[in-house]
């Protein structure tokens, strides 16, 4: 391996924390999952060129941010219901910008596993088509479908989401 | 309006800015025209605009992370490919002490397997006393005086026997 190379390292650390962080709300939760991420890559990637080692990070980061976020929505289920009701009435303040948000995430979690995958790759971890593809090990064609059909289906979805919530 | 179906599947890779130039000018110049179009086009660019804004890295969480990851890997920055021949040297000499293990298991088991006989042998060896002296007596009846001396420590024997003869 050649020396810790600081420029990389960078480079990767934001990509795999901008998908993970988009999945894990927590944000300290979020730097630990990139972290373990980096390392597992660098450890265990037989490849030491960039782009190798950043979709390992990636893929990595995302399987364990997935792990993560269910671990998180069943134990939310389970606290949540009595604290739901009192947000009720606080749930007024929240601005719209993170309401929207909030809706978005909702809206790509009943997307197929392969479109959510698709889009988070291709915007939260700012992969290009190329790059989603490996990490996808699919073609880049189908990647363009899934993204497609995934903004499509998203678009349908944030709508009605939105004016179920609003 | 054929155009239109065409167009719409199209918007949101266009959206994505996926679509490179000749044909984005000619979906482009569609939206200029189609209102609908247009409309789906703008949500669309919202909804990537909203997908793109990520979560950015502060200076502090860069310093952080690069830090606790060095810590972790110091071992081998910089030392070239001694990960990669770790674990093969590692499972070499494991499959030789698995093997050399397995070899001294099975010694143990068949010597532990012997060993009842051995037991049994020194609690009653294959030519005993009693043995040498029956064969002496056998030997006795059937070739007469010759071999009487071997038995003689056992005069009783053949003198009990005699008033039967």
């Amino acid at each position: 391996m050649t020396p810790f190379d600081t420029a990389q390292f960078r480079r990767m650390a934001d990509r795999v924390f901008g998908l993970v962080g988009r999945v894990i709300r927590d944000r300290d939760e979020a730097l630990d999952i990139t972290q373990e991420a980096i390392i597992r890559s660098y450890r265990q990637c037989r490849s030491r060129e960039e782009p190798a080692l950043l979709a390992f990070a990636i893929k990595t980061g995302y399987r364990l941010a997935l792990n993560a976020s269910r671990d998180a929505r069943r134990r939310r289920e389970h606290l949540n219901e009595a604290a739901a009701e009192q947000v009720g009435t606080a749930g007024t303040i929240i601005d719209e910008m993170f309401q929207r948000r909030q809706v978005l995430d909702a809206a790509l979690e009943k997307l197929s596993d392969r479109q959510q995958q698709a889009l988070r790759l291709r915007f939260f971890a700012d992969l290009t088509i190329a790059e989603t593809a490996a990490v996808m090990r699919i073609s880049d064609g189908a990647v363009k479908v899934h993204l497609a059909r995934g903004l499509a289906r998203l678009r349908e979805r944030f709508e009605v989401e939105l004016s179920k919530g609003m | 309006m054929k155009n239109c179906l065409d167009t719409q599947n199209k918007l949101p890779l266009l959206a994505a800015g996926e679509i490179a130039e000749p044909d984005a000018t000619v979906l482009h110049e569609h939206l200029a025209l189609c209102a609908s179009c247009r409309t789906a086009y703008d949500e669309l660019r919202r909804l990537v605009g909203e997908l793109d804004a990520r979560p950015a890295l502060t200076e502090v969480e860069h310093l952080r992370l690069e830090n606790s990851v060095l810590r972790k890997y110091s071992l081998d920055a910089g030392r070239p490919s001694r990960r990669m021949t770790l674990p093969w040297a590692g499972r070499v000499v494991l499959r030789l002490a698995a093997g050399i293990l397995l070899f001294a298991a099975g010694y143990v088991t068949q010597e532990a397997m012997r060993e009842p006989r051995i037991d049994h042998s020194s609690s009653a060896p294959a030519w005993s006393v009693r043995d040498l002296r029956d064969r002496a007596w056998v030997g006795q009846r059937l070739s007469g005086p010759g071999l009487h001396v071997i038995a003689r420590g056992r005069t009783a024997l053949p003198e009990k026997a005699e008033p039967g003869i």
